[in-house]
């Protein structure tokens, strides 16, 4: 049962049901937390920390997207240490995945600060783009592992489980069964991933074959093809 | 103290140690064991032991202590589990301490 409690937000009370999280509270006053991981259609995880705040007496910062207010709460939403984390992740993400097609990152690095050019000589996750299917490409050098894909793959929506994080920290990665050719998984290409996806790493092989300069009939042609392709190995 | 409680979380090196080394080798620990779960830990624990191999070197660039300060700092707050929290333990422990490890006078 959820009760009204109040906490202190900058400074401000702000009166709030029990049950809800620090981000949802943070709704209602309109100053939602930035954010990275979290999708409307995915449960929240909490891998991104971008949303997290400074709550009085912790020892550490709190995310916002999960974890749930308290009587008597005292948060802080744009302290030092929070904007120093911010900024920091904004800036260790860019050094290491192609932001270039994120406008939604693009404008956090602007309300941060953060400078693009803040880790030079930093270790980064370029590679080749995986291209294995007629439906979309795979430009894993773009993941900002969120795990929306895996997620929208797995419970939260299609129930189909062909994606899933393998290997470990700065390594970890999107992958598929022993990274195995999508069309050899149980992808049934629904396309959710592709909708979730906040950076165009999972992006429509029409979009793809246009930024290639193939005008639509190539385009028609080419995709016929690959289908054909594909349903032979199927 | 500002210790935390764990087995292996008091080591005793002696004052003959190569600090330099030591905690380059502490980076590669922590970007090793990183289960890459949460951005600060994932990618602060790489950019961490790039920062301490270009001290370990010699080849330190402009603005690497800051660098490693922030690395650092957003480890400790931001990260998920108590892994990331004090993977910069010892380095920022180290740069309060020790900043001459880092070409920094004291």
């Amino acid at each position: 049962m959820s009760e009204t409690i109040t906490l202190t937000i900058d400074g401000n009370e702000v009166q709030a049901s029990s049950n809800a999280t620090i981000q949802q509270v943070l709704e209602t006053i309109n100053k939602p937390a930035p954010l990275i991981c979290a999708h409307d259609a995915t449960t929240p995880e909490g891998l991104c920390r971008q949303c997290v705040v400074e709550v009085e007496g912790w020892r550490v910062l709190a995310p916002s997207c999960v974890t749930k207010v308290n009587e008597g709460m005292v948060i802080h939403t744009a302290s030092e240490r929070v904007l120093r984390s911010r900024r920091t992740i904004l800036e260790m993400l860019n050094a290491s995945v192609d932001l270039s097609e994120s406008p939604e990152l693009q404008s956090q690095m602007d309300e941060f600060g953060a400078d693009c050019e803040r880790f030079p000589e930093a270790k980064t996750r370029e590679q080749d783009v995986k291209d294995d299917n007629p439906f979309f490409v795979r430009d894993y050098e773009k993941c900002l592992m969120c795990w929306r894909c895996v997620q929208a793959c797995g419970d939260d929506i299609q129930y189909t489980y062909a994606i899933s994080v393998g290997g470990r920290g700065f390594e970890s990665k999107i992958s598929t069964f022993f990274d195995g050719p999508l069309p050899e998984t149980t992808c049934v290409f629904c396309g959710n991933c592709v909708a979730v996806c906040p950076t165009n790493a999972l992006k429509n092989k029409t979009e793809f074959f246009m930024e290639q300069g193939m005008d639509y009939d190539a385009i028609r042609i080419e995709k016929r093809k690959e289908k054909k392709q594909m349903g032979g190995k199927k | 103290m500002g210790l935390t409680l764990g087995s292996g979380a008091v080591i005793v090196l002696s004052e003959n140690v190569d600090l330099k080394q030591t905690l380059s080798d502490l980076g590669h620990f922590f970007a090793h064991e990183s289960c890459g779960k949460c951005y600060p830990c994932q990618l602060g624990s790489q950019r961490q032991a790039e920062i301490l191999d270009r001290n370990l070197a010699g080849s330190v660039l402009e603005g690497d202590f800051a660098r490693l300060e922030d690395v650092g700092w957003t480890m400790t707050d931001a990260s998920l589990c108590g892994l990331g929290q004090t993977a910069a333990s010892a380095v920022l422990s180290a740069m309060e301490h020790f900043p001459e490890t880092f070409g920094v006078e004291k």
